[in-house]
C-alpha cells in the first residue's frame, strides 16, 4: 500500500487499518509505505526508514518513537524541525491591505512586513483562498486597498502579480502547479520567458537549463537533470519544481497555499530551510496551511480567518496548538493586536 | 533501448518505411522518382499549409474543424474580387484577411465567450461555408474571371535542372508549403509564443497562474490557423484557376489526421510541426501509390483510414504499457 490514508478521513482510516489488521491475523502480509508516522507507529509491527535511495535502518516498531523516525527519516534530531529564523523582520512594510472586500473576503486589514512569515490558519473554506487568489490577481478587487512596497496594487491577473514581484505556488501541485508532460526546466522558466530568452522572443533552452539548474540546487531538487519530465518525479520533488518557479523571479513577496501537503519530512525540511534563506534575504510570505505546528514553528505572526475575515493575529512564538486550534473555531476572543 | 521502446519511438516511422518500401517495390518505374516525388509534395502543399496551421491549434489541446470551409471561402473571396477586377496583390491580401479574421472570430469565441473549441468551430464551419454559397450564388467562379498571373502561379517553380534525364522544376505551390512549414516551425519551436502555447496544452491553469495570457495567445493562435487556411485556398483557387464553395472540404479531416498521426512518433504525444509533416507525407505517399496501383478510390479510404487507426492505437498501447 502506497500513502493509502492521503485521501482518507480518519474514520476511513480506522476502518482500512482493521482490515489490515485482519489480512495480517489471516497469515497475509502488508507492505505499507507511508510517511505518516503516527500511523505506522499505530499499526506496523517493523519500520524500514528509506532516505534518498538508500535503506537507513530497519527496526521494530515497539522499540523505536516517533521521534526517533523522524529523526532517521530526515537526518537530523526533531527538535530541529522547522529551522530558526536568521534575522528579525524589517518594520517595512511589504503589503498592506485596508478594508479589503474580493470575491467571499469579509473587509479585511492586514500588513506583512518584509523578511517576515505571515501564517494564515482557520477552518477550511473560510477566504484563505480567495485572500490569496486576490492578492495574485485572480480575483478582481471589489473594494478597500491594497499596498505592495507603499504602492498602490490592483493586479488585473497572474502575469501582472508576477511582474509586480509576487509569486505563487499554489495548492494543487499536479493539477494547478505543473505541466506533467512538460520536462522540469520548461515547468522552471515558464514564469519567467520575458528574461529568459532573446527580446523576449526567441527561445535559448540552453541558458534555461542553465537558469533552471541553479535554481533546482537551490531548492535542493532531486531529478536526472532539466530535462526529465515533472510527472516522473516524486510528490516532494514536484513541489520543489513549483518553489523554483516561484523563486526565479526573485520575488519580494511568496504566497504559499499548503505548500508542504503530501511531501515527506525530508523534502519538508528543505523547503522549510529555503523559505528561511529568502526571508532572510528580505522576502515576505503568506502561509497558508492547516498544518499547525507548521505554523507555529515557522511564522512570525498567524492571522486566523472565519467566515472571510481575518478576526485574529498573534504572535506565534509561544503559541499553542490548541489555542490555535480554539482560536479558528472563534472560541477565544481576539489577542490585542 | 528495449525493443518495446524502439516501437514505441520510431514506430509510425518505420512503417512508413515499409509502405514506402512496399509501392517501390511494386511501382519500379515510376514511383521512386524525382517527378513523382515533386508531383507527390505539389498535391500535399495545400494539405501541408493546412495541417501546419492546424498544429498550432492542436498544440493546445484544442481543434480548429472549420479550416476547410475557411479555405473555400477564401477561394470564393478572391474569385469574387477578381471578377470586380482587383489586382492580384490585393486579392490575395483581401482573402488572407478574411481567414484571419475568420480564424480571430473563432478565437473570441473559444477564448472571451468561452465555447469549447471543438463546438465553435463546428459551429463557424457552417457559417463560413453557407457565406462562400451566398458569395458565390452556389456557383463555381472561372475562367476569364481569374487573371493568368495568378493561375500561373500553381504551375510554375524553379527549374531544379535534369535529374534522371528528365527536365524537374521545384513546383511554387511546394515552394509556399515549405515556407508555410518553416514558418510554423520557428513560431512553435523557436519563440516564448511557442513555449507558451505548449505549456496551455501541458495545463491551461497551471500556465494561467505562471503569468500566461491565455486568452490573447489562444486568440492569436486561431487567427494563425485561419490565416494558414485562406492560404490553402488561395493556393487551390491558383491550381484549378477557378474558385467553388466547396473546394476546401476535404482538408479538415485530413489536417487533423496528419496531426495525429504525427503525434504517434512524439514522446507524451505533443503535437510537433515536423512530425506534422511526416503525417502529411504519409497520407500523401499512400494516396499517391495506391491510385498508382489502380487502388479504387473508395478502397483507398478505408485503407487510409484504417492505417491512421492502427498508427494511433498502436501509440496509445505502447505507452499505456510503458507506465
Amino acid at each position: 500500500m502506497d500513502e493509502p490514508t492521503a485521501a482518507l478521513t480518519r474514520e476511513e482510516s480506522e476502518r482500512l487499518f482493521r482490515v489490515l489488521r485482519e489480512i495480517r491475523a489471516g497469515g497475509g502480509s502488508v507492505l505499507y509505505v507511508s510517511h505518516r508516522l503516527d500511523e505506522v507507529m499505530a499499526l506496523c509491527d517493523k519500520a524500514t526508514v528509506l532516505r534518498d535511495g538508500e535503506t537507513i535502518d530497519t527496526g521494530k516498531v515497539a522499540e523505536i518513537t516517533h521521534d526517533d523516525l523522524v529523526a532517521l527519516m530526515i537526518g537530523r534530531k526533531v527538535e530541529e524541525a522547522y529551522p530558526a529564523p536568521a534575522v528579525s523582520p524589517s518594520p517595512n512594510l511589504a503589503l498592506e491591505a485596508k478594508d479589503l472586500v474580493a470575491g467571499r473576503l469579509a473587509p479585511t486589514n492586514f500588513n506583512l512586513r518584509q523578511g517576515e512569515i505571515l501564517g494564515i490558519a482557520g477552518l477550511s473554506g473560510s477566504g484563505q483562498r480567495d485572500l490569496l487568489r486576490v492578492l495574485f490577481g485572480d480575483l478582481p478587487v471589489a473594494a478597500g486597498t491594497l499596498a505592495l512596497n507603499g504602492k498602490p496594487y490592483r493586479p488585473s491577473s497572474p502575469a501582472a502579480a508576477w511582474k509586480a514581484g509576487l509569486a505563487y505556488v499554489p495548492r494543487e501541485r499536479r493539477s494547478e502547479g505543473l505541466m506533467l508532460t512538460r520536462p522540469i526546466f520548461e515547468n522552471i522558466t515558464l514564469a519567467h520567458l520575458g528574461r529568459q530568452s532573446l527580446g523576449g522572443i526567441a527561445l535559448t533552452p540552453r541558458a534555461e537549463k542553465l537558469f533552471a539548474m541553479g535554481l533546482g540546487t537551490d531548492v535542493r531538487l532531486r531529478a536526472t537533470g532539466p530535462r526529465q519530465l515533472a510527472m516522473e518525479l516524486s510528490g516532494g520533488n514536484q513541489q520543489k519544481v513549483v518553489f523554483a518557479r516561484a523563486l526565479g523571479g526573485k520575488p519580494r513577496v511568496l504566497l504559499l497555499d499548503e505548500p508542504t501537503r503530501g511531501v515527506d519530512v525530508g523534502a519538508k525540511f528543505d523547503i522549510y530551510s529555503i523559505i528561511r534563506d529568502m526571508t532572510a534575504k528580505g522576502m515576505a510570505v503568506i502561509l497558508v496551511s492547516s498544518d499547525l505546528p507548521e505554523l507555529i514553528g515557522m511564522c512570525d505572526r498567524i492571522a486566523v480567518m472565519r467566515d472571510g475575515a481575518i478576526t485574529d493575529i498573534v504572535a506565534a512564538a509561544g503559541l499553542g496548538e490548541d489555542d490555535l486550534l480554539n482560536r479558528c473555531y472563534g472560541r477565544l476572543p481576539p489577542a490585542a493586536a | 533501448m528495449t525493443l518495446g521502446t524502439i516501437f514505441r519511438r520510431y514506430g509510425t516511422l518505420i512503417g512508413f518505411a515499409l509502405i514506402l518500401l512496399i509501392f517501390w517495390v511494386n511501382l519500379p518505374e515510376t514511383f521512386m522518382t524525382a517527378r513523382n516525388w515533386l508531383n507527390i509534395t505539389q498535391q500535399l502543399s495545400m494539405l501541408m499549409v493546412v495541417a501546419s496551421g492546424m498544429t498550432i491549434v492542436m498544440v493546445m489541446g484544442d481543434f480548429d474543424l472549420s479550416v476547410g470551409s475557411a479555405a473555400s471561402l477564401a477561394g470564393i473571396v478572391a474569385g469574387l474580387l477578381f471578377t470586380l477586377g482587383y489586382p492580384v496583390w490585393m486579392v490575395v491580401g483581401a482573402a488572407l484577411l478574411v481567414g484571419l479574421l475568420g480564424g480571430a472570430f473563432n478565437g473570441v469565441l473559444v477564448s472571451f465567450v468561452g465555447i469549447l473549441p471543438f463546438v465553435a468551430t463546428l459551429a463557424t464551419l457552417t457559417m463560413f461555408s453557407g457565406a462562400a454559397f451566398v458569395l458565390s450564388g452556389g456557383k463555381t467562379i472561372s475562367g476569364k474571371a481569374i487573371p493568368e498571373d495568378f493561375s500561373n502561379f500553381a504551375r510554375g517553380g524553379i527549374p531544379l535542372g535534369d535529374i534522371g534525364g528528365v527536365a524537374v522544376i521545384l513546383p511554387n505551390l511546394t515552394i509556399v508549403a515549405l515556407l508555410a512549414v518553416f514558418g510554423v516551425w520557428v513560431l512553435l519551436e523557436q519563440t516564448t509564443f511557442g513555449r507558451r502555447l505548449y505549456a496551455i496544452g501541458g495545463n491551461i491553469e497551471a500556465a494561467y497562474l505562471s503569468g500566461v495570457a491565455v486568452r490573447r495567445l489562444k486568440l492569436i493562435a486561431f487567427s494563425l490557423t485561419g490565416l494558414s487556411a485562406a492560404g490553402a485556398g488561395l493556393m487551390y483557387a491558383s491550381r484549378v484557376a477557378s474558385a467553388n464553395p466547396t473546394q476546401g472540404s476535404g482538408l479538415m479531416l485530413n489536417a487533423i489526421a496528419a496531426v495525429f498521426l504525427g503525434m504517434t512518433m512524439s514522446e507524451q504525444g505533443a503535437p510537433r510541426i515536423l512530425a506534422t509533416v511526416v503525417g502529411v507525407l504519409i497520407l500523401g505517399v499512400l494516396d499517391n501509390g495506391l491510385t498508382q496501383l489502380s487502388v479504387d478510390s473508395y478502397i483507398r479510404q478505408i485503407l487510409v483510414g484504417g492505417i491512421i487507426v492502427l498508427a494511433v492505437a498502436a501509440s496509445s498501447i505502447t505507452k499505456r504499457s510503458r507506465r
